[in-house]
């Protein structure tokens, strides 16, 4: 291992201590004393640096420990987490973890196991989790795309005029100016030799004013700057224009404005009744209101023990609201008030129905105003108590469902709280479930259910009223933590329902239990965003209903339905409990099974044959009601088309009428419709069936919408009935199938949607196009100057509006171009996306293998795999599949000893290999390890002096080399490799292998492969006849080199050389049959030739070529039969001429 | 004549690593470098001809987005973020942008057994001789 990386590895453990110390003494620190923004600055920061130090070491595990640490701080700096005694003592553990991971990283310059730390991570991102739904942030965001994230971005040139605008800018430069004014007038009143530095601060304060766009500043100290010797006299004329410039750009607003110190200031009225639209006002008044409705009602009750103190009450409150009222223009309010206020004597019957009317009112007024206090309507004036009452009843269901015994006065005290805090909300269902609390009493099961139905019904509150309920309390959120606490527990208890209505062959009295604890299931699915699980348990819900009302049989297949459900779900809130993710693919499997419950009950076909009869896009799976699929089936039968239509309905009403009207009218049939989310706009897809034919549909939508702003053909449908539907396609056979083939899928709507609207742009680019070519320029011109009797100024009217015409084309043309490129970049990305697959897929057949090769060689050997989720492109996965299993047969074959040796050696009997795949910016990384014996680096140098190559360093990279040949520990071993040829496989496929000996033994190999293969960025080049495309991210330079810089080697087979600058000298390398250039021919007919210097660093070769073409992305396609023998080529791609030009392999060139 | 340098990083290992990458460049030469951004701007004034500061986001006493504030008004080099937090298209990015900032690179990773200049490196290489136009 070279000095350079040793020295890389010590850094990192010495920055890494120092990181983690600063962690530790921060957080021991918060025992002491609550922890300050700085020193949370301080804890991040240390945090950040480790992970970033580790992550440039690729040690992917530590790394994403530190990142969740690091996460963990960001709550507390950015989302106001309180750093609590919990959250300290969980970092103060990691910190132990990353301090113990990164010091046995640095002895084994091995990445640390996953697996002991998984723990840790599951209780940190529990926390995280918890953190994050306690500040209130919504766990998922789904409508939200995450923004488009790439490595690396070149920025333009911003706009410098705007910086100006930004205070901070102004005040750095108000500072240089001040400063710069106080060095001249020292200069001033200085020797000469302070004056001779007045230039430098005028120089200074020019480029800081020239950034800020200041053209006067820079054009007034340009004056100063041509001076060759400026004076005194010119010193001081800067000082003066500086300080008017100063006064004028930069100085506080002017007297004028600024107010002149005064005893009072008298403000001018403000328009009577305006203020009812303000915001603030209404949100003043509403307080104010709330009050004194709530003492006028106070005094109300109080009227008959103490009339008068109660009329007086009564009356001030009525006059001072009166009086708010009147400032803020709200005569409804002013005219009951007045009324009241003109009785002599107010009865308890008036002021009620006086306070009756300004509830109403109030509702109508102030509720949305007073809808963020909790407290703030007379109407939520009980959500303090029922904050507090909820919290009280939480923990007597907590200790009765661990079999607590409570005290019966307890029971009573809380549920008539609970009772107490609920009625004044008026909602009959919610004082019903309050009551059944009550009534429950201390049953266990019974208040249970009864806590559970209050529950529902507090949310159901929330989701219609919200503001009924004030801020603070969320029911909905209770809810679905209440079911996912209990989440185990209802499971069981479902399955103990299934258990009953199988032994008793009825469902008879069991519905409502299983309905209940399918609630249960649906809020727990909702408290983890699990949204497909969450459809399956309501799913189930709906098909339980229909069995109740008899709808449907409780039939075998419901009933296994449910039992599945059962199982997969006990796994998946297993996963989720733990942190992690669970696997969903039963869940997708249940799905189509309960959808096949419902419809094969019916009588009809399945929601998912539809889906698959008309080629649904995604969009639009999974929401077809059976109602949906009745009125599609209908549609079918009676040979309707089937079109998707796209309607923008908030865009213009007469349109969106006029298309609602056209469809209850017969032109169409809604069969379903799903919501589009673009940016702000809400979009809707409408699944039509329509008699029409597309062109009818079109023609019929544009009578509605002429420009397609509003509505528009997105998808025409094709009934598929060559393919019979199949109920419930397997997802797991096509996984089996992907990585054999590449899958041959219906393209996504959006990538339908891209091309069409390439198709489009290309129309009309051949349409202007067309226009342009017919226009004669010349013609035209010279025809306009002789209409005008050859008098060019008389032409020149006419000409000019002619040339213009002709430019705006060409920038209709240029707008049409980026137009398309953008289409184009989005179905590029469209299509890499669909041709992803997991890497699951490549490494589960990879411990069958390794078992069967330890078999064969009588080695015992354990693979572990890591990033089965990673998702990779199928071309990917194809090329990385046989390199994998050849240096998996040398780990197994080669490195890894045989038992006795191994236990000789102190090792395990089992020696062990581990796979890993990471993705990493824009590539794919796997990683393979054993702990074996790795490559004998004795039996290379051996060899390399066999070869004659005398060079000691770097030995294991030896093997790499064209010349080299298989290499083998033990000849007679199984699992030799030709250690080239992997490396070569691999960049066919744009990768490369790297190999790395391990301290403690064992060897590393490291493949990467680009994400996406599919496009390259290339500089297309001729050599002879061919055309090539040279990856530009190889091209070191390009160089135009004449004979006297080409040298023969006779020592290299009089290999030629080209010199590059004054001392190095790199290999030429000829492409195909191209031509040898000259080299040491000096004369007049010398021409010079062209190089392509490629390679990396120190491995760089020039290759000769006759021509540079240009840049262009090119789509690479796989060479194949014969074409996959052409030397130093790794692929063909289609160039922008049409032609065909071949990838050229340039590790395979540097190797040669 | 080699294009002036300044890395900018709170952290050594960085510092070295990315010092490494770039000594590796004929067309460049490192003639700063400085711990945080307090640091980076009281040297500005020394290299007048600066033609490039490689910068980090998170750092002490003054970070990379008050640095390029400050720095905008001083000196005609091109700054490139070295950040694992600014990657573009974040808002770490948008406010570089907007603060003044020529490119944003994310910073190297997985160098762990091979030259650095195989990885990320080549990204920040390619940047640089864009910017320095070399």
């Amino acid at each position: 291992m070279s000095d350079e990386l040793n020295e890389i590895w010590d850094l990192y453990v010495d920055d890494g201590s120092q990181s983690l110390d600063a962690v530790e003494a921060v957080l021991m620190g918060t025992r002491d004393a609550p922890a300050d923004a700085a020193a949370i600055a301080t804890l991040f920061r240390a945090m950040h640096t480790f992970k970033g130090n580790s992550r440039v070491l690729g040690l992917s595990v530590i790394e994403s420990r530190a990142h969740l640490a690091e996460d963990l701080v960001g709550l507390v700096r950015d989302e106001g987490v309180v750093l609590d005694g919990e959250l300290v003592e969980l970092l103060l553990e990691t910190t132990d973890a990353l301090r113990g991971m990164m010091e046995a990283a640095h002895a084994t310059r091995r990445d640390a196991d996953e697996a002991t730390t998984a723990d840790l991570v599951a209780r940190m991102r529990h926390k995280f989790e918890r953190c994050r739904r306690g500040e209130g942030v919504a766990a998922t965001s789904e409508a939200q795309a995450p923004p488009e994230l790439v490595d690396a971005v070149v920025f333009e040139p911003m706009d410098q005029s705007s910086l100006i605008d930004d205070p901070v800018y102004r005040e750095i430069f108000t500072g240089m100016v001040g400063d710069v004014l106080a060095a001249l007038r020292q200069a001033l009143n200085g020797p000469d030799e302070a004056r001779a530095g007045s230039a430098a601060e005028a120089e200074r304060l020019r480029f800081a004013a020239d950034q800020l766009g200041l053209a006067e500043w820079v054009r007034t100290l340009e004056g100063f700057l041509a001076l060759a010797q400026p004076g005194t006299a010119a010193i001081g004329a800067l000082c003066e224009a500086l300080s008017a410039l100063f006064e004028r750009d930069f100085a506080p607003a002017p007297a004028a404005t600024a107010p002149e110190p005064a005893e009072a200031v008298v403000f001018e009225p403000m328009a009577a009744g305006t203020l009812a639209d303000d915001p603030v006002y209404r949100e003043i008044f509403a307080g104010m209101a709330h009050d004194m409705l709530r003492e006028m009602r106070q005094a109300l009750e109080r009227l008959a023990a103490e009339p008068q103190a109660a009329r007086e009450t009564l009356t001030a409150e009525a006059e001072r609201l009166r009086f708010a009222a009147e400032q803020m223009g709200l005569a409804r309010w002013v005219r009951p008030l007045t009324e009241f206020l003109a009785l002599e004597q107010p009865e308890a019957v008036q002021a009620d129905a006086l306070l009756d009317h300004l509830a109403a009112l109030f509702e109508w007024d102030c509720a949305a105003a007073a809808a963020p206090t909790p407290a703030a309507s007379p109407l939520s004036g009980t959500a303090d108590g029922l904050d507090a009452a909820l919290g009280a009843l939480a923990n007597l269901g907590a200790r009765l469902t661990a079999g607590a015994a409570p005290d019966p006065g307890e029971v009573t005290a809380v549920t008539a709280a609970i009772a107490a805090a609920a009625e004044p909300l008026g909602l009959p269902g919610l004082s019903d479930a309050a009551a059944r609390l009550a009534t429950a009493g201390g049953d266990a099961e019974a208040f249970r259910r009864a806590e559970f139905r209050f529950y529902e019904e507090l949310a159901a509150v929330e989701e219609a009223a919200p503001e009924r309920l004030g801020g603070t309390v969320r029911p909905r959120a209770l809810l679905r933590a209440w079911c996912a606490d209990r989440v185990f527990e209802s499971l069981l208890d479902l399955g103990n329902a299934l258990e009953a209505i199988r032994r008793q062959g009825s469902v008879n009295g069991h519905c409502e239990r299983v309905d209940e604890r399918l609630r249960h299931v649906y809020y727990a699915c909702r408290h983890y965003d699990m949204e497909t699980a969450a459809h399956l348990t309501m799913a189930l819900v709906d098909l339980f209903a229909r069995v109740r009302s008899g709808e449907l049989p409780a039939d075998a297949l419901l009933m296994h339905t449910v039992k599945s459900f059962v199982a997969a779900m006990e796994l998946v809130f297993d996963a989720a409990n733990a942190g992690q993710v669970p696997d969903m693919a039963a869940i997708e499997d249940l799905f189509h099974e309960a959808s096949g419950v419902a419809f094969a009950a019916s009588g009809v076909v399945s929601a998912t044959a539809i889906e698959t009869r008309l080629g649904l896009p995604r969009s639009f799976h999974k929401v077809l009601t059976p109602e949906s699929v009745h009125t599609a089936v209908a549609a079918l039968e009676a040979g309707h088309h089937f079109y998707i239509v796209r309607a923008d309905l908030n865009r213009d009403e007469t349109v969106a009428g006029q298309f609602l009207t056209w469809i209850n009218a017969g032109g169409a049939t809604v069969v379903s419709n799903v919501t589009v989310f673009q940016g702000d706009t809400t979009l809707f897809d409408f699944l039509l069936a329509s008699p029409l034919d597309a062109a009818g549909l079109t023609e019929a939508l544009a009578s509605l919408d002429p420009g397609g702003a509003v509505v528009r053909v997105e998808m025409t449908l094709t009934d598929r009935k060559a393919a019979p539907p199949s109920a419930h396609p397997h997802p797991a056979t096509e996984e089996a199938d992907a990585h054999t083939a590449v899958p041959h899928e219906a393209p996504s709507g959006a990538m339908l949607e891209a091309i069409g609207e390439i198709v489009t742009g290309q129309a009309m680019l051949h349409h202007t196009l067309a226009t342009l070519l017919e226009e004669d320029l010349v013609h035209s011109v010279e025809s306009a100057v002789r209409a005008a009797g050859n008098d060019w100024g008389a032409a020149r009217q006419g000409v000019r509006r002619y040339l213009e015409g002709v430019q705006e084309k060409i920038e209709k043309l240029g707008q049409i171009e980026t137009q398309v490129n953008g289409l184009l970049d989005r179905l590029q990305e469209e299509a890499i996306g669909a041709r992803k697959r997991p890497a699951a897929l490549l490494l589960r057949p990879l411990s069958p293998l390794v078992e069967a090769l330890a078999h064969q060689s009588g080695r015992r050997a354990a693979l572990t795999t890591g990033g089965d989720d990673v998702a990779l492109d199928v071309s990917t996965l194809e090329g990385l599949k046989e390199p994998l299993r050849a240096l998996l047969g040398f780990c197994v074959g080669q490195s890894i000893e045989p038992p006795p040796q191994r236990s000789a050696a102190g090792k395990e009997a089992v020696g062990q290999l581990r796979v890993t795949v990471v993705e990493r910016d824009d590539q794919v990384v796997v990683t393979v390890e054993d702990d074996g014996i790795g490559i004998d680096l004795a039996r290379v140098a051996e060899r390399s002096r066999q070869l004659g190559w005398d060079d000691e360093s770097n030995l294991i990279n030896r093997v790499l080399h064209e010349q080299w040949g298989v290499t083998a520990n033990d000849p007679a071993g199984a699992g030799a490799v030709d250690f080239a040829q992997v490396a070569a496989t691999l960049r066919r496929h744009g990768g490369e292998l790297h190999l790395a000996d391990l301290p403690g033994g064992g060897v590393r190999f490291v493949l990467t492969l680009p994400l996406a293969m599919v496009v390259l960025e290339g500089m297309v080049v001729r050599a002879g006849e061919v055309m090539y495309v040279v990856p530009i991210d190889a091209i070191q330079r390009i160089v135009h080199a004449g004979s006297d810089e080409l040298l023969r080697v006779t020592a290299g087979g009089g290999h030629q050389m080209l010199r590059l600058g004054r001392d190095e000298l790199l290999p030429v390398r000829l492409l195909g049959a191209a031509a040898e250039p000259q080299a040491g021919e000096s004369g007049e007919t010398e021409h010079k030739r062209l190089f392509v210097v490629a390679g990396k660093q120190s491995r760089r070769v020039a290759i000769a070529v006759d021509e540079l073409v240009g840049q262009q992305s090119v789509l690479i396609r796989p060479l194949q039969g014969y074409l996959s023998g052409i030397r130093d080529v790794s692929g063909c791609a289609l160039l922008g001429n049409g032609g065909v030009g071949m990838v050229l392999d340039v590790g395979g060139v540097v190797n040669r | 004549m080699a294009h002036e340098v300044m890395i900018v990083d709170d952290a050594v290992m960085m510092r070295t690593v990315v010092g490494n990458l770039v000594r590796t460049l004929p067309e460049f030469k490192i003639v700063a470098t400085a711990e945080n951004g307090k640091k980076a701007l009281e040297q500005l004034g020394n290299w007048p001809n600066l033609k490039l500061i490689l910068l980090d986001i998170e750092m002490p006493e003054m970070d990379g987005l008050e640095f390029l504030r400050h720095a905008k008004l001083r000196t005609r080099a091109k700054i490139v973020i070295l950040s694992s937090v600014a990657v573009a298209g974040s808002p770490h990015a948008a406010k570089a942008r907007q603060l003044g900032a020529d490119a944003i690179v994310t910073k190297p990773s997985g160098a762990v057994s091979f030259d650095l200049a195989e990885k990320r490196g080549s990204e920040i290489v390619q940047v640089m001789r864009r910017l320095a136009g070399a």
